[in-house]
This record gives C-alpha cells, sequence and structure tokens, in this order.
C-alpha cells in the first residue's frame, strides 16, 4: 500500500467459490481497484477471454446489497472494515441465444 | 478526494476453505477411478419442481454440499441447493443474478461444513446436454475438476437430469450417480416423490382400464367379454391379486356360457397384438409449450403455429435456436418445401418464408424477406397445400389444383394455374412425398372412403388407384385428418371425435400394422409431418417427437 488508507475486506468470487482477505485503499475509484485485482498474481480474475474479449467485473458490496459504481470510492460508498466484497461477472447459461 | 490510479499494490491472503482440505477417501466410501458422485434425493426433486413450475424460462442456481479426494480420485456429494433468481431468463438461457450472491452466502453460514460444489440450471427443450454458453460458465467459474453441473431437462419425460464436470481441459458427462434418498422412507413413498417431482402420475394400470379400452380398441362394448369388463370397472375396490383370480374364474364362466365370446377373446387377442402405448412409439425431442395443430417439418427445421397466440414459431433441432413471427391471419396449413422454404396457406392468401440462416440467428441480426402470393380462385375454400420444387398442389374439400410458380413484382410469387379436377374420393388428403421420389415427386391423396383406406398416385391426366385396404373398426366411420409416409408405412391421424388417433399401415398393402391408444389427454397426437428425408414427426400437447 502507499499513501491511501487501508480497509480490510474480505473478497469472494462470483459463486462463493474462493475468498480473500486483504486491504483496498478507501480513497482509490472502485475501477482502479478492479484493475489491480485482475493484474494481481495468484487470483483467478483475468482481463480477456479465450476469445480475446475484454471480461467485465462489478464488485458488489454485500453489507451495502449493491453494486459499487466504478467512480466511487470505498470510503464514499461506505465500505467498512470486514464487510465483503465480491467480484462478480457474468454467469450467463442455456440452449442458446434468444432471438427476438 | 478520490484518486484515479493503480500506484498502489495489494496483498490478498487467501482464506483456506473447508474445500480446500477434503477428507481423504479411503476413511468413508472407496471410489473407482475418477469421480463418484451420490446426490440427494431431496436435493435432485426440488430442482425439478422448481424447473417444472417454471415451463416457459430457464431456472438456475448453485449445488451445495462437500467433497472427498485420494489423488485424482473424488466423491462429491450434493446435499443441497441455493435456487437463484434471475432478472434475465428466457426459454432458452438464464443469467445468474449477481444481486442473489446473498442468498450463497446466507446458506453458506448456516453449515460452515459445507459449500458450494457446483451448479444447476434447467432447459425447456429436449433432453439434458451441456450448450458451448454452458460449458464456457462451468469453465470460468467451476474449473475444479470436482465440481459437478446439474442439468434438468422438462423436455423429457420424467425431467430427466444429467450431471458434468471437467476432466483436464474437456467437459465430461458424469455417466452415473448415486441417489440417497432420505432414511425412514420406503422405496414406493420415493417413487411417488419422484414422480410428483416429474409432475408424472402414477401409471393406473389394472382390470377397471380395459372397459375404457374397448373403443378405443374397436371391440363390441356389448358382447359377454365387453359385460365383464363393465362388471369389473364399476367394482373399482377389486385391485387385489385374488380380485384378478376371481376375475380370471368369472371370464372362464363367462366364455364357457357363451360361446359367442370365444370370438370376441380372439378378436380382442388380434386388437392388443397391434396395441401401442404412445411411449411405445413415439420419442420425445423437445418441449414446444402452447403448440399444437399446425406442424411441418422440413430437415432440421420445426415450424408451429400456436393457435391461442396467433404466432407462427421455427425452431432449428440441431441448435435448439428459435424465433416467432406474429401470423397476420390464422393458419390453415402450414407446409415445406424441399428447398426449405415454409409456405402458409391462410384464409386470405399464401405467404413464403425463407430458409433460416441459423449463423445470423445466433448473432441476433436474423433478417428475412417475405413472399405473398394471392389465393387462387378455387371451388371452395382451400385446406392443404403441398409445395414441390417446381411448384405448389393445392386441394379443397372436393378439388385438386396443380400450380406453377414464378416471381412476380415487388417480392410477388404469382402461381399459374397447369391442372385441376374433381378429389378421387370424398375426404382425400394430401400426403407429402418425404424425400421418396426427389424434390419434383407429386403428392399422394389417401382418404377413408366408406371405410375403406385407398390411396392414389398422381397420373397425368388426374389420379390413378393404387392401393385399397378395409378399415377395421373403430377408424372404418372416421375421418382422415393429417397422413405422412416413413419407410414404416402410412402413418395416419383419424379425427375420433374427442381428439385424434394414430394408425400405422404397411406401405404397399394398407393393412393395419398398429394403432396408438392414447389414454391419457396429454397424450394425444394433434399433428403429423414427415421430414423431407423419410422420417415422420408427430406433436402431442407441447411436446415434438420422432415417430
Amino acid at each position: 500500500m502507499t499513501a491511501q488508507n487501508p480497509i480490510p475486506v474480505v473478497l469472494a468470487t462470483t459463486m462463493v467459490t474462493e475468498q480473500w482477505d486483504l486491504e483496498l485503499p478507501d480513497t482509490v475509484l472502485v475501477q482502479s481497484i478492479i484493475v489491480k485485482l485482475i493484474a494481481t498474481p495468484g487470483m483467478p480474475f483475468r482481463e480477456q477471454d479465450d476469445n480475446g474479449r475484454r471480461v467485465p467485473y462489478r464488485l458488489m458490496w454485500r453489507e451495502g446489497d449493491r453494486f459499487l459504481n466504478e467512480t466511487e470510492t470505498l470510503a464514499g460508498a461506505g465500505v467498512q472494515p470486514h464487510d465483503t466484497l465480491v467480484m462478480t461477472r457474468q454467469a450467463r447459461a442455456g440452449q442458446a441465444a434468444d432471438a427476438r | 478526494m478520490s484518486v484515479d490510479e493503480t500506484g498502489f499494490t495489494i496483498s490478498p491472503v487467501r482464506r483456506e476453505l473447508p474445500q480446500d482440505r477434503p477428507p481423504p477417501l479411503d476413511r468413508f466410501l472407496e471410489a473407482g477411478p475418477g469421480l463418484r458422485l451420490v446426490v440427494r434425493e431431496r436435493m435432485l426433486n426440488g430442482i425439478r419442481m422448481q424447473a417444472g413450475a417454471s415451463p416457459t424460462k430457464e431456472i438456475g442456481g448453485v449445488l451445495v454440499g462437500r467433497h472427498y479426494r485420494t489423488g485424482d480420485r473424488y466423491l462429491v456429494e450434493v446435499d443441497d441447493y441455493v435456487a437463484m433468481p434471475s432478472r434475465d431468463s428466457s426459454a432458452s438461457h438464464f443469467e445468474f443474478d449477481q444481486r442473489s450472491i446473498r442468498a450463497i452466502f446466507e446458506r453458506l453460514e448456516k453449515r460452515p461444513d459445507q459449500y458450494v460444489v457446483g451448479w444447476y440450471h434447467s432447459h425447456t427443450f429436449g433432453d439434458p446436454f451441456m450448450s458451448d454458453l454452458d460449458h464456457r460458465l462451468h469453465q470460468d467459474h467451476f474449473p475444479e475438476p470436482w465440481y459437478v453441473s446439474c442439468v434438468a431437462s422438462i423436455g423429457s419425460r420424467g425431467r430427466s437430469a444429467g450431471f458434468w464436470r471437467m476432466r483436464g481441459a474437456e467437459l465430461v458427462e458424469i455417466n452415473d450417480y448415486e441417489l440417497a434418498v432420505a432414511t425412514g422412507g420406503d422405496p414406493a413413498s420415493a417413487q411417488k416423490r419422484y414422480l410428483a417431482s416429474c409432475g408424472l402420475r402414477e401409471q393406473q394400470d389394472g382390470p377397471p382400464a380395459l372397459a375404457e379400452l374397448l373403443p378405443l380398441l374397436g371391440m363390441p362394448t356389448d358382447g359377454a367379454v365387453a359385460r365383464l369388463f363393465h362388471e369389473l370397472a364399476e367394482d373399482r375396490a377389486e385391485q387385489s391379486g385374488l380380485a384378478t383370480v376371481r376375475f380370471l374364474v368369472r371370464a372362464a364362466k363367462a366364455v364357457s356360457a357363451d360361446p359367442r365370446a370365444v370370438t370376441d377373446l380372439e378378436e380382442f387377442e388380434r386388437r392388443l397384438a397391434r396395441f401401442r402405448r404412445p411411449s411405445d412409439v413415439l420419442t420425445p425431442l423437445a418441449r414446444a409449450s402452447g403448440l399444437r395443430g399446425l406442424i411441418s417439418i422440413g430437415g432440421t427445421d420445426y415450424c408451429a403455429y400456436s393457435l391461442d397466440k396467433q404466432r407462427l414459431q421455427r425452431l432449428d433441432l440441431t441448435s435448439l435456436y428459435t424465433f416467432s413471427v406474429r401470423a397476420e391471419a390464422p393458419p390453415v396449413c402450414v407446409a415445406h418445401a424441399p428447398d426449405g422454404h415454409v409456405w402458409v396457406l391462410t384464409g386470405s392468401g399464401l405467404i413464403r418464408f425463407p430458409v433460416i440462416d441459423t449463423a445470423a440467428l445466433r448473432k441476433g441480426d436474423l433478417t428475412f424477406e417475405v413472399n405473398g402470393a394471392d389465393l387462387p380462385d378455387t371451388d371452395g375454400a382451400p385446406e392443404q397445400i403441398v409445395p414441390v420444387e417446381d411448384g405448389l398442389w393445392l386441394r379443397s374439400a372436393s378439388t385438386w389444383y396443380r400450380y406453377e410458380c414464378t416471381a412476380g413484382p415487388e417480392g410477388k410469387i404469382v402461381l399459374a394455374a397447369r391442372a385441376s379436377g374433381p378429389l378421387p374420393g370424398p375426404g382425400s388428403v394430401f400426403v407429402g412425398d418425404n424425400g421418396f421420389g426427389g424434390p419434383l415427386a407429386p403428392p399422394v391423396l389417401l382418404a377413408n372412403e366408406e371405410g375403406t383406406l385407398r390411396t392414389w398416385k398422381a397420373v397425368e391426366d388426374g389420379w390413378a388407384p393404387s392401393a385399397a385396404a378395409e378399415l377395421p373398426r373403430p377408424w372404418n366411420g372416421k375421418p382422415v385428418v393429417q397422413a405422412a409416409v416413413s419407410g414404416l408405412g402410412w402413418h395416419v391421424l383419424f379425427d375420433d371425435g374427442g381428439g385424434r388417433e394414430l394408425c400405422l399401415f404397411d406401405l404397399h398393402t394398407l393393412e393395419l400394422v398398429h394403432h396408438v391408444v392414447c389414454e391419457d389427454e396429454d397424450d394425444r397426437i394433434t399433428g403429423i409431418s414427415g421430414d423431407g428425408s423419410g422420417k415422420v414427426y408427430l406433436q402431442t400437447e407441447g411436446v415434438l417427437h420422432r415417430g
């Protein structure tokens, strides 16, 4: 961590199959945190899928029961120490895409 | 103040979760090579019921349980499921609502020794399988070899469920799984619970049903045997083994007292030899909820008209992609041409839909041109069309017509009359060639003519008799509604007043091969079509079958 205030949180994957304890800066924009999480070695998040398409992630704040906006900070959102954030990505199943 | 920069570092510490240290297998149950799956009955029935309650939209969620591991051998126990609501689902897809992750946390906090061991979702068509989309979801979110995926399909009888997992980079089906039934429950109760979860009823076979079968089988309902069956039908309590013995004794006595009963029984035996249940001859392929009556198949393109919603729906039977269009006027007949075009006859005209570009449909940018044709002057309202490569056959209740089709201005199709004449038999229906004679082959005419089943082949100046056979009861007095031909013979739907009865007749002699008795309203066959390659498809209430 550099100058920002660190806040301890729990991070989970979309289906809650893995969890981490980590500290995140509370004055950095959520979009920068997502970029950092993708770039951190040892974490299962990827910038692109097998077809080279960007994988969009969003941070879900469990205690606040909402997604964090990319342009807000953890402090601005009101995230408290030891709250749980979920790094979510699309999970779409089905036989085919709908034709409308 | 906020900072938009990435000049910071994070040091995540992965939490050790129960799934990271699975107990070894040999402390519990030995597994063979690969993965052994144990599924709790309550869990699987719950998923089936959830799927059944949503026939037009896929549902999904996560599976909860635990696993054991020794080397590369696994035992996975699926104990429970967490249904996840979706704000984005349809008959062909389901998207996990990321807001509902809360439900997973809450479930895991109740039983900290359990964790997510996979996921499930439903399919509204066909048998369970993992689509490309499902495969990708599994790879992205459940990469470990012990994570399982369950697909429950309400498109197949019994709402069958399949399980898959990753083995290396490959997605493999788990061929066997064990069902853990709650202790204290007896097998009969478990079977009842299973049937209820599948939306099925217990089979109500037994002597009383025999009386109801008599008219369906074309047997006399006032003979000695019939009287015996009716007596039995009134006594619903007679279901035991002792009652069966009593019935046999009474039957033997009735036969000895009335020699005509022997004739009845011999006829009954002959009829029973040709009796088939729908499940004996129909293989369910896809669920097509709300669709009935007018169907047509061309290759893998399934086309059906929804009477209640006035929509023409097309389904690609290979990819299961669907789309529908609103019909301007209720169709009278739907038929595929050999080139894949779909022709629709309405009360006010003819419409021709093109072959569907499945690749464009997949991308969601399907556009197509529809051609129309004015209805020609006919003797009576047109009832049926059969498109062939170079034109169109059409019939009314009394007359047949042959047209040549050419392209007119502004995408219109111009019909030029080439031949016409009275139908050779009243109540004749066209039977499309179904690929046997090639794209130019004319249809055959088939009719029940005063108790004789007849076919006529097209000749230069009309129709020539081809084959004839006396129709047995009860179809000798019933009109033919639809028919199709396959390598097995002539599949003929008769209108029996309360529904439609299916019979198969020999291709050459027209002798009855078998007949399908539909005791259940849901099994009533409502539509039939050849696919242009010799195969025949049939539709019951909301389900498409291969014949």
